[in-house]
């Protein structure tokens, strides 16, 4: 079953396009982390401001520092944490929405309140809130600050899959005596929970890269490593846009954008291929 | 029987769905006629085309359903010749519908007076409010429904109510003729039995021609006077009810009889062995052919034409197209 | 009549479920970070040289936290605060509370998203019904849709940037920042109203474009949804115009998914002026409390964060009150 599934992902255009982009862009940045010196991103490595040339591709900052090299650790930062908030989002809210579906009753409704709130406040909001009282973040602390709110909407998601895999369980089990309780979940359940849970995992990774970025620029990012979102709030702060600095603040909204758009890509990718697989087995 | 002037007459329909695999030949080659004031039923089991039918009568055909052949006659006009906005006019002005099920066929964010009052004013020009309410408040009890469902959005009515007012808003533009699609299959028994009535009583007071189009040849006996049975997009037979029940001269028309139940005889059930033929791939001669049990060798090569084997009485099979010879 | 007000009750008793929650967060959260958390505040004012009455300041705070007391009397003070609609002090800016500071910036963060808002999901709708009527053929679907899909996805602040670029760096056409010039007399008057829209248009933009691709591709794959329902049908059969079926028959039942999906979406949108503002340098909340953070103003961030929420949930709550309006089998509906 999981074969199937997988094979039918790589046949989706959406999904192919997507994967393309972001591993390109990632093997990119890994590739130039690797192989481009260190001290190209030291203060006063070059001189500050100069537009790209042959020795630096992307150009300098205001400091001096390569811009290339900053993308290229900024790019595998960004990434971390949105992979790492997204793994613990998903994992922890699939537990949590597993429990609320499966348990019901009082259970339920707790966890589901606790769901709906956490959905419909801001997270950024809190965020905001949590950053600002953590002295010095490190890219690890951001992943679990976001991973803080990265489970409501898989709970969500995963219990209503539960509910309506429940109902069906129950309607097989009336007409095979036989089978155990056991059996029809691991053999109906885990399959679509694996479906479900990967297509979480990149809207989870899509919302945990949006909220570092969002969370960056207010300038509540790590402070000693590159990130995406940081290298906007510092070529904000220098005035890259009004200096002309084309190449510092447009590789970066270049490189996120390209990011958010194949993440998206994939998202779409999944959907088409759960949905209409969901709608053709009902 | 008087001779009425026909109302509508179907000629030699064809309406075919192309799809990616291949052509499904929903409605191949139709003929049929319905009287003034006639209430005609066609009757065939799922699949057998009379809905699209029933959608090709009204124009309603879209795609990836094509006509692909044929004249539908509505008063002397071939409705297929017309262009959109014509169409327009005379749906419902003359020609109205009674879908299957009214559970969602019922604008649901609309109270029920503005969805009659609805094909009033885009008919017939504005009105004033007051008009309209009296009008439809009337044209509600004729259906037995009392004046406050004007008021009532749909979800406020049981299924049943919900069918009669279908039947209301289908009679409020008094057309020529009436389709009334499977009107009483999602009804439970109690129910049909009221919703049915109506629609009979209705249908005679305003002098419209029915076509009642269904499954249910037993509960279509006790309403139609005319019957059509229709098979795999093509029609078998057709006669007054008391000849089809009495004398049905097509073994299709025969073998449903026999599967009717009845309080009298008790036997074992006869349902009909087979199933019928992929509409992609309709086979060389009668389509009846591969469940027929008096099939000939003639009937797996030539279709069988639809004639009139007795005054009134119409039928396509090969058995009968004999004696003519 | 009964049933709305059974209807209202339970939206409501949410509305205070969530805010209550949300306070309670408040209070708890800074609390979990280890340390005093009146340390912070206090090395604060060290920095700042210990002036304008620190030691008051400190005092304040000592009984507003009422850090020697049990926790859960802290709370119910903090509580008892709250409804008085006290919110401490601003650290940076003593003597001023925070609820004043809050009270001049909330206007213009207000002003700015209800009007972003409502222009992107009003024409958004419009055109959104409008394509997903016409179907897949038409000329200005095939334009439109990708468009959309590629607008919605990113967020406003690169949008935002790259229309500072554009319009203020290349063409110079709107002014750097600020919600207004400095300077100008700030009352009712046209040419200072006028000067404010000129400072909006560029992050009201940045929210319109952006939102306007979800709301017409929501509305557009909505109506295309509804297309195929049993009574579009019959109003086809009724021989109602076109026009008719598709504003009275699709429209007004694909309505009701598109304004609840604004209720969704309010948090996001709110989340994402913050940023803008700060991009922006416009005085509303987001700003304040950006500057809240750089300066460590933690009852002022605290102050921000629970505003905001309380704002949210008040229009969720609103929001709530007008489905049944559009919608009337809402009311009948449990949950």
């Amino acid at each position: 079953m999981k074969r199937g599934f997988v094979g039918i992902l790589m046949g989706n255009r959406k999904f192919i396009i997507g994967f393309i982009i972001f591993i390109v862009i990632l093997t990119g940045a890994i590739i130039a982390h690797q192989t481009i010196p260190f001290r190209y991103s030291r203060t006063g490595a070059f001189p500050p401001g100069l537009p790209p040339g042959v020795k630096n591709i992307l150009g300098t900052d205001s400091l001096g520092r390569g811009i290339g090299v900053q993308l290229a650790e900024g790019i595998i930062n960004s990434v971390q944490i949105g992979l790492i908030a997204a793994l613990i989002g998903t994992l922890v809210g699939a537990l949590i929405g597993f429990t609320s579906g499966y348990y019901g009753g009082i259970i339920d409704a707790i966890l589901r309140i606790l769901m709906d709130v956490f959905l419909s406040i801001p997270s950024l909001l809190f965020l905001i809130l949590i950053a600002s009282l953590m002295r010095g973040v490190t890219v690890q602390g951001m992943a679990l600050i976001i991973a803080l709110f990265a489970w409501a909407s898989p709970a969500r998601q995963i219990r209503a899959q539960v509910l309506s895999l429940k109902e069906r369980a129950f309607v097989d089990m009336a007409m095979l005596s036989g089978m155990s309780k056991m059996e029809i979940i691991t053999r109906e359940l885990v399959p679509h929970m694996f479906q479900w849970m990967s297509a979480n995992f990149v809207n989870a990774t899509l919302a945990a890269m949006l909220a570092e970025s969002g969370l960056s620029i207010l300038g509540l990012g790590p402070q000693n490593e590159m990130t995406l979102g940081m290298m906007i709030y510092w070529a904000l702060s220098y005035a890259a846009v009004f200096r002309g600095m084309w190449w510092w603040w447009g590789s970066t909204v270049f490189t996120l954008t390209s990011i958010f758009i194949s993440l998206y890509l994939l998202h779409l990718g999944f959907d088409e291929v759960i949905n209409p697989r969901m709608r053709s087995k009902i | 029987m008087t001779e009425r002037k026909p109302i509508l007459k179907v000629k030699d329909l064809k309406v075919y769905y192309h799809i990616d695999r291949g052509s499904v030949r929903a409605v191949d080659g139709v003929s049929f006629t319905v009287h003034e004031g006639e209430s005609f039923g066609i009757v065939g089991e799922s699949g057998c085309g009379k809905s699209t039918m029933a959608m090709a009568l009204l124009g309603l055909v879209v795609s990836p359903g094509t006509i692909e052949g044929g004249q539908i006659f509505l008063d002397g006009t071939d409705i297929l010749s017309l262009n959109r906005e014509l169409i327009r006019k005379i749906r419902w002005s003359q020609i109205s519908f009674i879908p299957q099920g009214a559970m969602n066929s019922l604008n649901p964010v609309m109270r029920i007076g503005s969805q009659i009052a609805d094909v009033i004013t885009t008919h017939q020009g504005y009105q004033p409010e007051k008009n309209l309410r009296k009008r439809i408040q009337k044209l509600l009890s004729t259906v037995g429904l009392p004046h406050r469902v004007y008021r009532m959005y749909p979800h406020e009515l049981s299924g049943g109510m919900k069918q009669r007012v279908c039947i209301a808003m289908a009679i409020a533009l008094e057309p020529d003729v009436i389709i009334a699609d499977e009107p009483t299959s999602a009804l439970d028994v109690v129910v049909q039995r009221v919703v049915m009535q109506t629609l009979v009583d209705v249908q005679e007071r305003l002098g419209a021609a029915l076509i009642l189009i269904g499954h249910d040849m037993g509960l279509q006996a006790q309403v139609v006077n005319r019957q059509a049975v229709m098979y795999a997009g093509k029609i078998a037979e057709i006669g007054e009810v008391k000849t089809m029940y009495k004398n049905s001269l097509h073994p299709y028309t025969k073998l449903l009889i026999k599967s009717l139940p009845t309080l009298q005889l008790r036997h074992d059930f006869q349902g009909i062995p087979g199933l019928p033929p992929s509409l992609f791939n309709p086979p060389k001669g009668c389509v009846f052919s591969n469940r027929c049990p008096y099939v000939m060798e003639q009937c797996r090569e030539a279709i069988p034409k639809l004639v009139e084997i007795q005054p009134n009485h119409f039928v396509a099979c090969h058995l009968h197209s004999e004696v003519i010879r | 009549m009964w049933s709305y007000l059974r209807y209202v009750s339970g939206r409501f008793a949410i509305f205070i479920i969530t805010i209550f929650i949300a306070i309670t967060i408040v209070f708890i959260v800074p609390r979990l970070v280890p340390g005093d958390p009146l340390h912070g505040i206090t090395s604060k004012l060290a920095e700042m040289g210990g002036s304008r009455g620190s030691p008051e300041l400190v005092e304040e705070y000592r009984k507003l936290f009422g850090l020697d007391q049990p926790v859960l009397t802290q709370y119910l003070y903090y509580l008892k605060e709250l409804s008085r609609g006290n919110l401490g002090y601003s650290i940076g800016n003593f003597p001023v509370t925070v609820t004043e500071l809050l009270m001049r910036s909330l206007p213009w963060t207000i002003g700015l998203l209800s009007v972003a808002t409502v222009i992107s999901w009003l024409i958004g709708t419009f055109i959104g019904a409008i394509s997903g009527w016409g179907g897949k053929e038409s000329k200005i679907s095939k334009v439109l849709v990708p468009l959309a899909l590629g607008l919605y996805t990113i967020p406003y602040y690169i949008l935002a940037i790259i229309l500072i670029f554009l319009f203020v760096y290349v063409w110079g056409i709107f002014p750097i920042s600020g919600g207004y010039t400095p300077g100008f007399p700030v009352k009712f008057s046209l040419p200072f109203v006028l000067d404010v829209i000129k400072h909006s248009i560029l992050p009201a933009l940045s929210i319109i474009l952006i939102s306007l691709g979800w709301w017409f591709l929501s509305m557009r794959s909505m109506i295309v949804l509804l297309q195929g329902e049993d009574y579009i049908l019959l109003a086809q059969a009724k021989g109602l115009s076109d026009r008719r079926i598709l504003w009275r028959y699709a429209f007004r039942n694909a309505l009701l998914p598109q304004v609840s999906g604004l209720a969704i979406s309010l948090a996001h949108i709110v989340g994402g002026s913050i940023i803008l503002e700060k991009i922006f340098a416009y005085p509303g909340v987001g700003w304040l409390l950006y500057n809240s953070i750089t300066e460590l103003d933690l009852p002022t961030i605290q102050g921000g964060v629970l505003v905001v929420i309380i704002a949210l949930t008040a229009a969720n709550f609103i929001l709530d009150l007008i489905y049944p309006l559009i919608d009337p089998r809402i009311k009948y509906k449990r949950g």
